[in-house]
Parts: C-alpha cells; sequence; structure tokens
C-alpha cells in the first residue's frame, strides 16, 4: 500500500519537514495533523450553504480544491454549472458552484458493495482507497456526476519529458528529479500523515470531495470555503441549531440539487446569483 | 453419436480461428491491466461502464438462460435429458467466461476478494457477486451427478442450479434497476426483463451450439433430439416474441416519460444519430426476423433455427450494449461546465473490443475442448 511513499518521501521525512519549516506552505497543516483528535466532528451533521447572491463566480473555490486535494488538471472535485436564459435584453445569468453533496442518504454509498465509499465522522460521505475495486458503481449511483474514476496512472503528468516551451521551461520530468525522482500521488499529505495508506491516489480506484475532512477533524473550515472571497460558502453544523448555516437556512429558502430523489443533499443553495428586476406592469394578452 | 470428428480441415480452421482471437484477446487484457482503463478504453466519468459490462450481462444471461430452460429435465421431461449435459456445461463455460471480463474490468486480480473482506449486505451488487459463486458450485455439482448417472440427486441439484441462475441474473438485472438516478434502466422492471432477455440468449445458444456442432461434424441428429431441437425452436420463438412485447412497452414508456432524462435517452437512442443499432441490430436482427423464422412452421426447420438463434445471440448482445449505455447517455447534470452534455459520448475502443473477442474465442475454446474430450449428449444411467 505505500509503495509509492517509502520510495519517495517517508512519514518521518514529513515529520522532519514539518518541524524544520523547510516546507513553509506545509507546516500549519502538518502541525495540525498532530493537534487534535480525529473525534472532534464525531455526532455533527456537517454541512454547506452555498449563497449564490454573494457568489461572484469567480471560481476560487474550484482552484482552491485542485491546490488542497492534489486534483489533477482533467478532473474536478469542484465544479460549476454555468445558465445563460432568455433573449437579450431580458437574459438571466447563473452561476452553481457544485462539489460532492455529502448525500444524508448517499446512494454511492447504499450501492457500494465494499464499503470503500462509506458515512465518516460529521457525517462527511468518505472514500476508502484501501477497499476501492473500481467496479464504478457508485459513479452508476450518484445522482451529481461528481466522483472522479482514476482510469491511468495518477499524475503521469509529472513523468512528460516534453517542456512547455521548448529551451525556456524546464519539462515536467525534470522538475519531479529536482524534487527527489518520485511522483507521489497523494490527494493532501495530510491526511496521509494522520492514516497512513489512505493519503494516496491509485490507478483504477474512484475518488471525490471529502469536504476537506484533513482539515475539518482539526477545527478548520473546508478550503474551497476558506478561499472564497465573498464568503459565499458558509459551513457548520446542522444539528447545532445556533450554527451560522442553521441560521441561513432559516431565513431564506434553500435548494438542493435534485431534491425529488431523496437523496437528502448537504449543499443548500440560498438566493439567486441574479435577482434581477423588472418594471411594474400587469402584462398582455 | 458426437464422437464423430469433424473434418480435420475444418477442425484446424476453427481451432486457428479461436487462436487469432484468444491472441487479440490476451493482447487487449494485458494492455488493459497495465495501462488501465485510461489508455484502453472508451470509458470516462460519464459513461464509466463501457462494453464489459454487457458482456458479462450477455454471458451470465446464457448461463442463466441455458439452465432455466433445461428445468424441463428436472421436471421430468424425458427428452430434455439429450440436451442437459450440454447445457450446464455450456452455462459453466459462459459463466466464467463472463466472470473473467468482470475481473479484467476491476483491473486487479485481488479486488474480486474485497468484497468478502468488508461487505455491503445492502447492495444487489455484493449479493449478485454471493449468487455468482453459488451458482457456479449448483452448476459444477450438477455436471458432476450428471456424469455419474444418479438421477435422483441431480434433478434436485438442477432445480437448485435453476434457482441460483434465476437469483443471479434477476439481481444482477436489479444492479441496474437500484441505480434510482438512471430511470432509463426502469427500477422493478430490469430483474423481469433481465430474466425474458437470458432466456432468450440461453435458448438461441443451446440451439445455436447444438446445431453447429452436428453440422462440424458430420453427424445425424436422432429422432428424439431432432424433435426437442424443433420444439425448442418454437419455445425460443416464444421468447422472441416475449421479448418484442417488453421491448414495445420499454420504449413507449421511456418515449412518453415526463423524467427528462428517461424520455431523453429513449429519443436518443431510437431516433438519434446512432438508432440504426437499436434498428437494426437489435430490432431486425434479433427479433424480428428470429420471432419471423420461429413462428412460422415451414421456416422452422433445423436451418431455420440456426440462423434465428444466431440473429438473436447478435441481436441480444446488441441490446446488451445500448440496454447499459442508455442509461449513462444523458448526462446527469445539464451544463456542468467540465463534462459533456445534455449526452455524453462512448466509443469502444480496440482495446475494449479485444477483451470482448477474448470472451468468445475463450468460450468456443472451451466448449470445443470440452465436447471433443467429453460425451455431452451421453446421459449416464446408473440405475
Amino acid at each position: 500500500m505505500n509503495k509509492h511513499l517509502d520510495k519517495g518521501v517517508t512519514r518521518r521525512d514529513f515529520i522532519k519537514i514539518g518541524t524544520l519549516g523547510a516546507a513553509a506552505a506545509l507546516a500549519p497543516t502538518v502541525a495540525g495533523g498532530f493537534a487534535s483528535a480525529s473525534t472532534a466532528i464525531d455526532g455533527k451533521r456537517l454541512a454547506m450553504v452555498i449563497d449564490l447572491q454573494r457568489c461572484v463566480g469567480c471560481g476560487a473555490c474550484i482552484i482552491a480544491c485542485k491546490n488542497e486535494n492534489n486534483v489533477e488538471s482533467d478532473v474536478a472535485w469542484a465544479s460549476r454549472i454555468i445558465k445563460t436564459r432568455g433573449k437579450f435584453p431580458n437574459v438571466r445569468y447563473e452561476y452553481i458552484p457544485t462539489l460532492c453533496n455529502h448525500c444524508g442518504n448517499a446512494p454511492c454509498v447504499k450501492g457500494c458493495p465494499t464499503t470503500a465509499m462509506y458515512k465518516g465522522p460529521g457525517d462527511i460521505t468518505m472514500h476508502d482507497p484501501a477497499k476501492c475495486i473500481g467496479c464504478r458503481y457508485c459513479m452508476i449511483n450518484c445522482p451529481y456526476g461528481v466522483i472522479h474514476f482514476n482510469a491511468g496512472k495518477p499524475h503521469s503528468f509529472w513523468r512528460s519529458k516534453e517542456p512547455l516551451l521548448e529551451n525556456i521551461t524546464s519539462s515536467p520530468a525534470e522538475i519531479t528529479q529536482q524534487v527527489g525522482g518520485t511522483v507521489i500521488p497523494y490527494y493532501n499529505p495530510a491526511r496521509e500523515l494522520d492514516h497512513p495508506g489512505t493519503g494516496l491516489r491509485y490507478k483504477g480506484i474512484v475518488e471525490k470531495c471529502t469536504l476537506c475532512d484533513h482539515r475539518v477533524k482539526d477545527g478548520e473550515i473546508p478550503y474551497c470555503v476558506e478561499a472564497c472571497p465573498a464568503n459565499a460558502r458558509i459551513f457548520g453544523d446542522l444539528n447545532d441549531s445556533n450554527s451560522e448555516v442553521n441560521q441561513i437556512l432559516g431565513k431564506f429558502r434553500p435548494m438542493r440539487l435534485k431534491e425529488n430523489l431523496g437523496t437528502e443533499p448537504k449543499v443548500f443553495y440560498v438566493r439567486s446569483f441574479n435577482p434581477g428586476s423588472s418594471t411594474s406592469g400587469k402584462g398582455k394578452v | 453419436m458426437a464422437k464423430n470428428k469433424a473434418p480435420s480441415w475444418l477442425f484446424y480452421g476453427w481451432m486457428s480461428l479461436i487462436g487469432i482471437g484468444i491472441l487479440i484477446g490476451l493482447w487487449g487484457a494485458i494492455k488493459l491491466l497495465i495501462e488501465g482503463h485510461g489508455p484502453t478504453a472508451g470509458t470516462s466519468d460519464q459513461v464509466p461502464w463501457g462494453i464489459f459490462v454487457p458482456t458479462y450481462v450477455f454471458f451470465v444471461a446464457a448461463s442463466a438462460g441455458c439452465v432455466t430452460v433445461s428445468l424441463g429435465y428436472a421436471l421430468g421431461v424425458k427428452s430434455f435429458e439429450l440436451i442437459m449435459k450440454r447445457a450446464v456445461f455450456l452455462a459453466i463455460v459462459t459463466l466464467l467466461t463472463g466472470g473473467m471480463v468482470i475481473f479484467l474490468d476491476l483491473g486487479n486480480p485481488f479486488n474480486i476478494l474485497q468484497p468478502l473482506l468488508s461487505p455491503n449486505l445492502a447492495t444487489p451488487l455484493w449479493w449478485m457477486g454471493v449468487f455468482y459463486t453459488l451458482y457456479l458450485a449448483f452448476l459444477v455439482i450438477d455436471y458432476y451427478l450428471l456424469e455419474k448417472g444418479d438421477t435422483a440427486k441431480t434433478r434436485v441439484v438442477s432445480v437448485l442450479a435453476a434457482l441460483s441462475a434465476i437469483a443471479v441474473h434477476s439481481t444482477l438485472g436489479f444492479v441496474f434497476g437500484f441505480a434510482a438516478v438512471r430511470t432509463y434502466f426502469g427500477s422493478a422492471f430490469s430483474p423481469i426483463y433481465f430474466m425474458v432477455i437470458a432466456i432468450i440468449i440461453g435458448t438461441a445458444l443451446l440451439l445455436f451450439v447444438t446445431i453447429l456442432q452436428h453440422k462440424f461434424t458430420r453427424t445425424e441428429m436422432s429422432p428424439e433430439l431432432h424433435s426437442l431441437i424443433l420444439n425448442l425452436g418454437k419455445f425460443l420463438g416464444v421468447a422472441v416474441a416475449t421479448g418484442i412485447f417488453f421491448s414495445i412497452w420499454k420504449d413507449l414508456a421511456g418515449l412518453r416519460s415526463t423524467v427528462e432524462t428517461t424520455a431523453l435517452a429513449y429519443q436518443y437512442l431510437l431516433f438519434g444519430a446512432g438508432s440504426w443499432w437499436y434498428w437494426g441490430i437489435v430490432v431486425v436482427i434479433g427479433l424480428f426476423i428470429p420471432a419471423f423464422l420461429l413462428l412460422n412452421a415451414r421456416t422452422r426447420s433445423i436451418n431455420g433455427i440456426l440462423v434465428a438463434s444466431t440473429f438473436a445471440l447478435i441481436g441480444m448482445f446488441a441490446a446488451r450494449v445500448e440496454f447499459t449505455i442508455g442509461g449513462q447517455v444523458v448526462s446527469l447534470i445539464p451544463e456542468l461546465k467540465h463534462l459533456q452534455w445534455p449526452f455524453a459520448s462512448y466509443t469502444a475502443t480496440f482495446g475494449e473490443i479485444a477483451v470482448v473477442i477474448l470472451a468468445f474465442a475463450a468460450t468456443a475454446l472451451l466448449y470445443t475442448l470440452g465436447a471433443r474430450k467429453l460425451s455431452l449428449e451421453e446421459v449416464t444411467h446408473r440405475d
């Protein structure tokens, strides 16, 4: 299981790196990984509210997710629906950020033959790469198309010998060489440190949004929420009546994707990306 | 009877054809195992199940159908003795080759054991695996008892084998129906539909193989076998007609559905760019021609049955592909920017087709060897 890890950077190396502060970007996550117990979110029902009126459609959530979870360029754990309706000048533009809905009644969990998809602490829909057999039945069952299958060797880009610009940039393989020569297909290094064997993506298994459980367990909010410049993403516990998510859900009428299927999505949308306005009148026949 | 060998040129020709198929197939299988689906298969995040799944369904259907039809033996229809061993042997072979395809699809030999280590009893996929194993065990015992000639025990085990055949294939149907969001799969309709298709495929395969083997080995059929074949031909005609009935209602209900994804899928498959696949191969070749040939007394000859069963097998394989893709062809979320919409495309690659060829070639190889080494027509009577 830890073949990649053993060949490249070992767990001990990581602790060293973390303590020495050599990798400044990694250090806070690594240190946080040791600080808190993993039961901090037990009994919670974590949810996200996306305030579409605050959303500016910048896509920072999507980029932040890729950074945090080392998601490959052609894969999106977080994405967006873009709709344009009507005819000029009466048009409406809609932008709906999407991610795994961490359904209360998750069809991917119900269908998984090996319990690789499971409801983890905080009611997060989690995936255990060690149990996944690559049958892709979760992808058949998921109504939202948010599960990705690692069809080939992950992060093969870093083995490419072709530079982006000839004689100007180095090739991905050269960069890999500079940092030790091994491509380690991490989801997130912190996850591998906390739970060895679950932090690496392999060929032939699926993956999806984890609601940044590695951060959430340490008392941090998911990275897409953190990165949103407009505070359009609000994160919290549905079981806590005073939580910010519950306050917003009480004020506005929320919408969820494909509610009719009974999957009980825990990503709620409130208000509208484009509230619009209209002139007063009664219309005509 | 079947001891008569085929002329050597025909036999060697047939074996070379199988050999070529196996070689092509092994190339595809090795490529798949080393490189993974990405470089080898045409599947994507939107069409995660490609041609391997319908191939598996086809072979399990063939197996389950063979055994369900030969229930006649357990019920005391004497003439079924003549095809019983062949049916059980064919069922074992097709079940194994179908399993091989899924085995390759999973990509890692150890993956097949994981469901035992961390089972999820709530999913039909897990139970399908359990029934598959149980069914295989009953088939092997059934064949052993047939060989031994223990009629009383064979009847009991034949019934158990048939029941587990129905269990495995209807559960496989529900693996599809379970996916609430893929309304195309038809929910509770799918297990029933799968059984009808299994009866067609199983009967057609049994007839196809029996007739072809007699033609190959230039042996005359006994009058009893001849009349059994004609009767089974009639039965296949009725089964195909039932298939037509199911297809009509499935299509009408689908086209008239107010669930947009269902209606869109049917519109696309029945009237879209690839509709020749459905009308040409599934409907005309797979259903109409066999129904015409088999329900018409004049064309229901041995040759007519051979043609009809060949066509039914081709058409039903195409139908399995159509069914599996149909549930995935309409994109789940329209206008989700990193995915295709309104339709997701899938084209089987040569690597994938090679694995399908491997399954058919392996079936042909195992059956041919079995037919030469085992006496598939002689039912032993101990008493």
